[in-house]
C-alpha cells in the first residue's frame, strides 16, 4: 500500500516538474521570439531607411554638377557596401528568405547606381582589371547574364589533319606528327597511317575506315565512328558514340566508352620500322597495357559486364597488319 | 562551447576556399589538379566520378573538387554546386570541334543560381599542342566578354607542363579573397 503512495507521490512530482518547465520553456521561446521580432524590425527599418536614403540620393543625380559627380557616385558606393555588410551581419537572425530579398534588393539599387554612373560619367568605363570598381559594381542582375548575339566565329580544323576523304590510303610520316594533335573527320573507307608519335588525336564521323597509328603522348578523343578499326597506343582513350568497331589498343591508363555499341577489343600488334623509336617519344610505358580494362559510362553496375563492349576471342583476331602500300 | 572554441572555429574556416573543376570530358581537369599537386599525371585515367583535393596555398585551405566530365555524369554536376566560391572551366583549346558544345554547357552552369556569386576562372588548356586555340580566339568563341554575372578571367595554360596554372589559381583566388575575407 505505501508503494502505490510513494509511486503516486512521484508521478505527481513529475508531471508538476514537467508541467513547470514546459512553461518555463514556452516563455523563453516567447522571449526569444520577441528579441528576434525586434532584431528583424530592426533591421527592415533601418534597411528601408538607408535604401530609400540612397535612391533618393540617385534620384538627384541628374542635378548634380560634373565636377562633383564622381564624389557623388563614390559616396552612394560606400553606402551601398555599408548597407551590404549590414545585411551579411544581419544574416545570423534574419530567415533566408528575408536575406535574399534584401540582396536582391541591393543588387537592384547596385544596379541603378551604376546604370546612372556610366550614364552621367561615360568614360569611366567598367573595366575588369580594376579590381576594387569591379567588386563594387559588380551585380549586374543576372537574367541579363547570357546573350548569346554576335555571329559565330569560324573555327577551322587543326592543321595536321585528313577530312573530307573517301576510298583514299592515307599517310604521315614521323617528321610531320612530331608532337602535334592530329584530327581525323569525315573520312569513308579509308585507311590511315600515323607513322610517328602525335601528341593526341581527335577523330570523329568515320565510317568503314581502318586507322593505324604510332604511341600518342597523351589522350585519343574518338566520336561517332561505325565499322571501323583502330590500332592505337596511347595513354588514355576516350569512345563515344561508335558502333561496330574493332579496337587493338594500347592503353597505359584505361580506355572509357560512352554511347557506343558492338565495340570490340584486342590487344595493341602493330609493328612499324621505328616503332621503339616513337615509343621512346611518347614517354609510354611499353610494360602497362590496360587494354582490356575499359570502362562504361552507360553501365555503372559493377557486379555485371557491360553489354557493350566485350574482347576479341583470341582466335579472332588479326594476326598482323599489312602497312606496306602506304605511301 | 567557450568563446575561444568559438573564434577559433570561425578563423579556420575564414581562410577557406572551395572550387569546383568542370568541363567537357577530356579536357584536362584532372591532369590541372594533380599538376597543381605535384603529382604524377602520367596514369591519370578518365574520371568516373569525381576527385576532392585540399591543397594549401599562401595560406588558404583550397577544397578542389574535380567532376567527370563525360556526357553521362555532366546531369550529376548539380551535386557539387552548393557554397562554390570560384568556378573553374577547363577547355580542351585543340578539341575545336566541340567549342560549341563548351560554350553550351558553361552557359547554361552561369544561369544556376547556386554559382551566382562564384568568380569563374576559363582555362584554355593544352597550349602545348601546336593546333591548340589562343586563349584569346577560345574567349571569343565562348562569348566570354558578354558576362557580366559573374568576375571572370581567361587563362592559357598547359597542365602537362605546368604553364601558368599558379597564375590562374592565384587570380582565383585574390578574387575570392577580395570579396569574402576583407568585408571588414
Amino acid at each position: 500500500m505505501s508503494t502505490d503512495l510513494a509511486k503516486k507521490q512521484e508521478a505527481i512530482a513529475n508531471r508538476l516538474q514537467k508541467k513547470a518547465e514546459e512553461s518555463q520553456k514556452k516563455r523563453d521561446d516567447r522571449e526569444n521570439s520577441s528579441v528576434l521580432l525586434e532584431q528583424t524590425d530592426f533591421f527592415h527599418s533601418s534597411f528601408t531607411k538607408a535604401r530609400k536614403e540612397i535612391e533618393s540620393t540617385l534620384a538627384t543625380s541628374d542635378e548634380i554638377p560634373k565636377s562633383k559627380l564622381t564624389d557623388h557616385f563614390d559616396a552612394m558606393t560606400i553606402s551601398l557596401q555599408k548597407m551590404k555588410k549590414f545585411v551579411t551581419d544581419s544574416s545570423a537572425f534574419l530567415v533566408s528568405y528575408d536575406v535574399e530579398k534584401a540582396q536582391q534588393a541591393l543588387m537592384d539599387i547596385f544596379y541603378a547606381v551604376h546604370l546612372k554612373r556610366e550614364e552621367l560619367i561615360p568614360k569611366k568605363k567598367f573595366a575588369f582589371k580594376s579590381k576594387k570598381k569591379a567588386t563594387s559594381e559588380k551585380p549586374v542582375p543576372q537574367t541579363q547574364s547570357v546573350q548569346a548575339t554576335k555571329p559565330k566565329v569560324e573555327v577551322d580544323m587543326t592543321d595536321c589533319r585528313f577530312t573530307e576523304q573517301s576510298g583514299r590510303k592515307l599517310y604521315k610520316d614521323s617528321q610531320e606528327l612530331q608532337s602535334k594533335d592530329v584530327a581525323l573527320s569525315k573520312l569513308t573507307d579509308c585507311d590511315v597511317l600515323l607513322d610517328g608519335s602525335p601528341s593526341a588525336i581527335h577523330i570523329s564521323l568515320l565510317r568503314n575506315c581502318r586507322i593505324f597509328s604510332g604511341p600518342v603522348s597523351s589522350s585519343i578523343f574518338v566520336d561517332d565512328c561505325v565499322d571501323c578499326t583502330f590500332v592505337l597506343a596511347c595513354q588514355q582513350l576516350r569512345i563515344h558514340s561508335s558502333t561496330k568497331s574493332n579496337f587493338y589498343i594500347h592503353v597505359t591508363s584505361k580506355a572509357i566508352i560512352e554511347d557506343c555499341q558492338d565495340v570490340l577489343f584486342a590487344p595493341f600488334n602493330l609493328q612499324l620500322p621505328l616503332m621503339s623509336d616513337h615509343y621512346a617519344i611518347s614517354g609510354l610505358n611499353k610494360d602497362i597495357n590496360n587494354w582490356d580494362a575499359v570502362d562504361d559510362f552507360n553501365w555503372l553496375a559493377s557486379d555485371s559486364p557491360s553489354p557493350n563492349w566485350a574482347v576479341i576471342p583470341e582466335g579472332e583476331r588479326v594476326p598482323s597488319w599489312d602497312i606496306s602500300d602506304f605511301a | 562551447m567557450g568563446l575561444l572554441t568559438i573564434l577559433k572555429k570561425m578563423k579556420q574556416k575564414e581562410k577557406e576556399v572551395r572550387l569546383l573543376m568542370l568541363g567537357l570530358d577530356n579536357a584536362g581537369k584532372t591532369t590541372i589538379l594533380k599538376k597543381f599537386n605535384g603529382e604524377d599525371i602520367d596514369t591519370i585515367s578518365p574520371t568516373l566520378g569525381f576527385n576532392i583535393k585540399t591543397l594549401e596555398h599562401r595560406g588558404f585551405k583550397l577544397n578542389v573538387w574535380d567532376v567527370g566530365g563525360q556526357k553521362s555524369l555532366r546531369s550529376y554536376w548539380r551535386n557539387y554546386f552548393e557554397s562554390t566560391d570560384g568556378l573553374i572551366w577547363v577547355v580542351d583549346s585543340a578539341d575545336r570541334r566541340r567549342l560549341e558544345d563548351t560554350k553550351r554547357e558553361l552557359e547554361s552552369l552561369l544561369l544556376e543560381e547556386r554559382l551566382a556569386g562564384a568568380t569563374l576562372l576559363v582555362f584554355a588548356n593544352k597550349q602545348d599542342l601546336p593546333g591548340a586555340l589562343p586563349s584569346k580566339e577560345i574567349r571569343a568563341n565562348l562569348e566570354l566578354d558578354n558576362i557580366k554575372s559573374h568576375h571572370w578571367l581567361i587563362q592559357g595554360c598547359s597542365a602537362v607542363t605546368g604553364e601558368n596554372l599558379l597564375e590562374g589559381i592565384d587570380w582565383v583566388i585574390d578574387d575570392i579573397a577580395s570579396r569574402i575575407f576583407t568585408m571588414d
